[in-house]
């Protein structure tokens, strides 16, 4: 947002006072900014339990991890594409996949199941349409979130901008065609 | 922040114009107020025509026998003795009266001297308009110089002038004497006779020997401007005495026809008796009184003892006057050679061009010196040309004529201030600029400031000191040192200063010349206070509350020493010397020293032009604040709440605070309404806050899908 305003202002990125004109407008405008991003002990932890998953994964289903593998495709695609700080699109798509995905990593995990069981899954067309059907889904809440926010924010804008225009006004009214010269 | 470019300036040009038009409508607004304000009726002039509550002026009668060059006679009736034959005479008022010596001469009780019984302010009934009376007894028969053209005096008789015109004379000189005062107007036509009776007529209504006619002057005032003439005193009355004695000579008198100049150059060269008696025949009796009366030196001119015993019979010797003689070799000049310093003093006014030369190469100076035998005077000479540049001839006129003037006050010390075209007395320049004020003579202005600018008075005063050892009295010493005062003042260009105060200053009782004033005689503060309320309702629209004039005349009756400022509004230098406030304070000092009178019409009247300084102020709501609390305070009739506010600092930082808070939020809602205007912005913020929905979403369905797979017991 704040990279946004900058270009929309065309104001230089080395200018401090700047800088501080395009966070104030997008705040201004109603913008909070991104979440504090994540500690490094805390990448560090989480990378380390994929690891752990992936160990115990490979350790139970054997050959069955290729399952695995590919029916995360997606959510690699999507951490791919998203490069924002927070990665939201990518973790969307990847809730969905997994909602998609582990029943049937579950199903081979049972105590009577093994790796046989989810070779079977992998053969079976409806396997792959559940799996990758669940990723296409969290690409379309993504996008019908994306619309509704759009459309959500395109009123408050609207109404916020009204409301500046009123002040700017009353400024102009109250302190004369000054102020307007002082910008 | 942006370059001004065209539009801008149109713009803050518009707006300027909009908060001009915004100041004059609320400015038209409460001049409709003040239009229909209506004064109370001044308890002063409950009666017109009426002087001291007493006093009845029959302006349907008017007596142009007893009027003077300026004043106008009516008859008059006493409400408490009606059989009481009085007159009054209606002042003009661009002359100031002699209000001291009326004062005193009110004591004089002389049946043939008319004393002012009465004098104040009157309001005529015929016009409306205000002037300074004086009420005298009316004085019996006809003027003395009508009976003289008729023939119809018994002047041949010595007797007759002894007892009948010279010892009435004498009686009123006496008291005069005692009394220490000048009459200044005694000649022909300003005495009445009837029955062999004669009255001297009045002498205050004008300066000091105002309408005199010059030949009744000695020659130390016979050339001067008749209003600089200064205080008379009675040295110069007996002068007068003397020719009007030679008047009532049988013969035609040769320098009533003369000019001032002409018989001041005779009686220079060979002293007043000689010139004006001229070796007539004329009986012991009076020639004694003439060479008495007539000397040229005042101290030895008769007073009026040796009168008494004139009039009583006594034969005196006087001894003739002998020609004015100094120099054992004359100076040439003009093809006139002249053997006393008076003299050529008097050659060179007459010529005063061809007098800078003479002054320049040093003749004078030498001739006072070796053919006079006056060193210090001739020392004195050579200072007064090396301050005024050296013996080379100077290009610069105002120079050449500083130094011909004070070379003149040096040759004679007796006479009074020349100047090129004007000669004048100390005590006369208060009176003089007065008239030359009235007249609008630009040139005459001109010459009454080189007094002030080559320190005339003072240099004068010097020589008296200095040359003659004389001690100047206390009035003549306060004089100078006003003049003194009055030099920083007149160079002053602020309200209140400049030449009109030096005016005021020199005229106490002078009353105000403001054209705003016309018809109103206005003496005093409290006076000047409630004309211009009066003034308000129909002079307000077109005019401000204050002119030079008026502004003069407050800070002379104030007293103020250094131009009026407002230092509270030191941070904005405009408003420090502003025309509007510093009228105010002028008049809110006014009012304070008035006793704070109760004045809707001017106060709404001085708000009215107020309402232009809020323009100075960004903020629509303080100028309303400000606009309505000073209109508040105007019909409240009270100036000083209004120059507080108007010199507080508090709206002044509130509006700059407040204008600079403004302009920040002006720049921060500016750059928000750029980012809410762009398509851009908002499609990233969209995606933003649709991805974070999202995810929150699909986390949801994650967690249901969990929940049913291991706590409900199964997915499908």
């Amino acid at each position: 947002m704040i990279d946004e305003n900058r270009k929309e202002l065309n104001i230089d990125p080395n200018n401090p006072l700047g800088e501080a004109i395009a966070m104030a407008a997008a705040i201004a405008a109603g913008f909070k900014p991104d979440d504090k991003p994540i500690s490094k002990l805390k990448k560090l932890c989480l990378r380390l339990l994929i690891l752990l998953v992936s160990l115990f994964l490979i350790w139970r289903l054997q050959i069955g991890f290729v399952f695995v593998i590919f029916a995360l495709i997606p959510s690699l695609v999507a951490y791919l594409m998203d490069t924002g700080r927070n990665r939201y699109l990518f973790k969307a798509v990847l809730c969905c996949n997994l909602t998609g995905a582990i029943p049937f990593v579950t199903a081979a995990l049972a105590p009577n199941a093994g790796a046989a069981a989810i070779q079977l899954d992998m053969m079976k067309l409806t396997t792959w349409l559940i799996v990758y059907g669940s990723a296409l889904g969290g690409w379309c809440i993504v996008w019908m979130c994306r619309l509704f926010s759009y459309a959500t924010l395109s009123v408050t804008y609207t109404a916020r901008k009204q409301f500046l225009e009123g002040t700017q006004e009353a400024l102009v009214e109250e302190w004369g065609k000054q102020v307007q010269r002082n910008l | 922040m942006a370059k001004p470019n065209v539009t801008e300036a149109a713009e803050e040009k518009a707006e300027l114009e909009a908060l001009h038009r915004t100041a004059t409508e609320k400015r038209a607004e409460i001049i409709n107020a003040i239009s229909q304000y209506q004064p109370k009726p001044d308890p002063f002039f409950s009666r017109r025509d009426v002087v001291d509550n007493r006093y009845v002026v029959q302006l349907n009668r008017p007596l142009p026998d007893l009027d003077t060059q300026q004043n106008k006679a009516f008859e008059v009736k006493d409400e408490q003795e009606p059989d009481r034959q009085l007159y009054a005479l209606i002042c003009a008022r661009h002359l100031p009266q002699r209000i001291t010596v009326m004062a005193q001469m009110r004591n004089i009780i002389n049946p043939h001297f008319v004393s002012p019984v009465a004098a104040s302010l009157v309001e005529l009934s015929t016009t409306g308009e205000q002037y300074f009376a004086i009420i005298f007894p009316r004085p019996a028969g006809r003027r003395l110089s009508a009976l003289l053209a008729e023939r119809k005096l018994p002047i041949h008789s010595e007797a007759f002038l002894r007892i009948n015109i010279f010892s009435p004379l004498a009686s009123i000189l006496q008291q005069l004497e005692e009394m220490e005062l000048g009459h200044g107007r005694i000649n022909l036509d300003n005495m009445f006779f009837d029955n062999n009776h004669l009255v001297l007529g009045e002498c205050v209504s004008e300066p000091a020997g105002y309408s005199q006619p010059w030949y009744y002057e000695p020659l130390e005032r016979m050339y001067c401007e008749p209003a600089g003439k200064g205080d008379s005193d009675v040295a110069t009355d007996y002068f007068a005495l003397g020719i009007l004695m030679l008047l009532l000579q049988p013969g035609k008198r040769f320098f009533v026809s003369l000019t001032p100049m002409e018989l001041g150059e005779m009686i220079a060269r060979k002293g007043t008796f000689n010139s004006l008696t001229d070796d007539e025949a004329l009986p012991e009796g009076i020639l004694d009184f003439l060479r008495g009366t007539l000397h040229d030196a005042k101290r030895d001119r008769w007073t009026s003892m040796q009168l008494k015993s004139w009039v009583a019979g006594k034969k005196f010797s006087v001894i003739m006057p002998t020609l004015p003689i100094e120099a054992s070799r004359p100076y040439d000049f003009l093809d006139n050679g002249y053997l006393n310093r008076r003299a050529l003093a008097h050659a060179f006014l007459g010529n005063w061009e061809k007098a800078i030369p003479r002054m320049r190469d040093g003749s004078v100076i030498r001739w006072v010196e070796l053919s006079i035998g006056q060193k210090e005077i001739g020392a004195a000479l050579a200072r007064v040309l090396k301050a005024c540049g050296g013996e080379k001839i100077s290009s610069a006129a105002k120079l050449n004529d500083e130094l011909v003037a004070r070379s003149l006050n040096l040759l004679d010390p007796h006479g009074p201030m020349r100047l090129k075209g004007m000669s004048l007395h100390v005590e006369g320049i208060g009176c003089l600029l007065s008239e030359i004020l009235h007249s609008n003579s630009q040139e005459r202005l001109l010459s009454i400031i080189e007094v002030f600018e080559f320190d005339l008075a003072n240099a004068w005063a010097d020589v008296l000191k200095r040359h003659l050892d004389i001690l100047l009295p206390t009035n003549l010493s306060n004089m100078l040192w006003k003049l003194d005062r009055l030099r920083v003042v007149m160079r002053s260009v602020g309200l209140g200063f400049g030449i009109e105060r030096c005016l005021y200053e020199l005229n106490p009782y002078y009353p105000c010349q403001s054209p705003l004033l016309q018809g109103k005689h206005v003496t005093t503060l409290p006076q000047l206070l409630n004309a211009l309320d009066r003034l308000a309702p129909t002079k307000a629209r077109d005019h401000e509350p204050m002119d030079r004039h008026i502004a003069a005349f407050i800070t002379s009756r104030l007293n103020i020493g250094k131009e009026v400022r407002i230092p509270e509004l030191q941070a904005n230098k405009n408003l420090v010397t502003h025309r509007s406030l510093v009228m105010l304070k002028l008049l809110e000092q006014a009012q304070q020293k008035a006793g704070y009178p109760k004045l809707p019409g001017l106060s709404a009247w001085v708000a009215a032009g107020l309402f232009s300084l809020t323009e100075h102020l960004h903020s629509k709501t303080l100028r309303e604040q400000v606009i309505s609390m000073v209109s508040g305070y105007a019909s409240g009739g009270q100036l000083k709440p209004m120059l507080e506010i108007m010199r507080s600092n508090e709206y002044v930082a509130r509006d700059k605070l407040g204008f600079e808070l403004a302009n920040l939020k002006y720049r921060d809602n500016t750059a928000a309404l750029y980012t809410l205007e762009s398509r851009r912005v908002i499609r990233t913020h969209a995606m933003q806050v649709g991805n974070r929905i999202a995810y929150y979403v699909s986390f949801c369905i994650l967690s249901l899908m969990l929940y049913f797979l291991f706590l409900n017991g199964g997915w499908f």
